[in-house]
């Protein structure tokens, strides 16, 4: 083998290696933040598929960058491992929206309270199309693991009160695999 | 020996390349490098269109990491200023007019960041001026309400304490985020441009 040669595949190799390393940051960022995310909420719910409620509005250090401080939002850390997650629950007046975030961050669901004419939400979230009733919106996750984030507008404090007890009536249970939400 | 050295040399440049590798990715998804992405604008303002911002592997670790968990442009329009009407950068320990027509939506809100993505702690817990807080304001008398009745959005930026129509800042360089849930087209009907909202600077720190 030549120097030349030789010196050529060395460099190929680095550049090959700088493609692959820059391709893998790019596909593993997203996916490392919400895992993390995951795990945070679902630390400060005790347990995956169970609803954290953020109570008030004052100002956390740290967390997420760009937070939203219009809303009071309600996440859930959800493993379709064990089954589909069912949500249900009123919706809020002033605003209220539903979005489900896949594993890599992907925003793959968004409803919001115009949208439901019942004033109710019920919406399961699945790994496969799932049998459900006629009021129920099925959703069909791309990966196990994701994050679902119910918005509730806070213009101040005076709304939390009665903002309060709509988040208690909500409920997220685990439809196992097999039976019927 | 010299197949070692060979070895030696190769292993560096493969390391050194996949240094240089992720290096590339996080220039790529800084703050800077994702406001810089933004596509279009109107005066100061800037905002992506057709939920641009999950259409590619890159976007999306953008976004994961400047700005997480974003709703659709059905639901929400994200306009971002950096600089003000006259183009000089956003400052935290400065004053600002916001002056133009209301949106037509649902409901608006305007938010003030660090340059790192965070809200300014003030002792009002103020951190977002918003369609909401004005309609429903205790203070008919002030200036900003009365702007709002009469369909003029009228906002400062850079005053402490919890007036209406007023939102505290803090130090350094920061940018706004315009947030218009559900919004209508056209936004403003009769307007010479997209976003005809200026932001004046009013003083220097």
């Amino acid at each position: 083998m030549t120097l030349r040669r030789a010196a050529s595949i060395v460099l190929l190799a680095g550049l090959t290696a700088m493609a692959g390393q820059a391709a893998y940051r790019v596909w593993e960022t997203p996916r490392t933040i919400m895992a993390r995310m995951e795990r945070a909420v679902a630390g400060a719910a005790e347990g995956y598929n169970r609803c954290f409620h953020r109570r008030s509005l004052a100002l956390r250090p740290g967390g997420i960058r760009r937070p939203n401080p219009d809303v009071l939002p309600t996440t859930v850390a959800y493993d379709l491992s064990a089954g589909a997650l069912h949500l249900t629950g009123p919706v809020w007046e002033p605003y209220w929206s539903l979005s489900v975030y896949a594993h890599n961050s992907d925003n793959i669901f968004v409803i919001n309270d115009r949208e439901l004419e019942s004033g109710r939400f019920d919406v399961l979230i699945s790994a496969a199309p799932a049998t459900t009733g006629s009021g129920t919106v099925n959703v069909v996750s791309p990966s196990t693991t994701g994050l679902v984030v119910i918005r509730r507008l806070a213009a101040d404090t005076t709304m939390l009160p009665a903002l309060h007890r709509n988040q208690d009536r909500m409920a997220c249970r685990v439809i196992p695999q097999g039976a019927e939400a | 020996m010299n197949a070692l050295r060979a070895s030696s040399l190769a292993l560096l440049v493969i390391i050194i390349g996949a240094g240089g590798g992720a290096w590339l990715a996080w220039k790529r998804m800084t703050a800077e490098e994702v406001n810089a992405r933004i596509e279009r604008s109107s005066g100061p303002w800037r905002w992506n269109a057709d939920d641009r911002m999950f259409s590619d592997a890159l976007s999306i670790a953008r976004t994961a990491q400047f700005g997480p968990f974003p709703m659709g442009s059905s639901q929400v329009t994200y306009y971002v200023a950096l600089a003000d009407s006259s183009g000089e950068r956003l400052r935290g320990d400065a004053r600002y007019r916001l002056h133009g027509p209301l949106p037509r939506t649902r409901f608006w809100s305007i938010a003030a960041y660090d340059e790192t993505g965070y809200l300014f702690e003030n002792p009002a817990q103020k951190y977002s001026l918003s369609s909401e807080r004005l309609a429903s304001s205790d203070d008919p008398a002030a200036e900003a309400v009365q702007a709002f009745a009469a369909g003029r959005l009228d906002l400062t930026v850079g005053v402490p304490g919890g007036a209406p129509g007023t939102l505290p800042t803090g130090s350094g360089p920061m940018f706004l985020v315009f947030r218009v849930y559900q919004p209508e087209t056209p936004l403003f009907p009769g307007a010479d441009s997209p976003v005809p909202i200026t932001i004046e600077r009013l003083d220097s720190p």
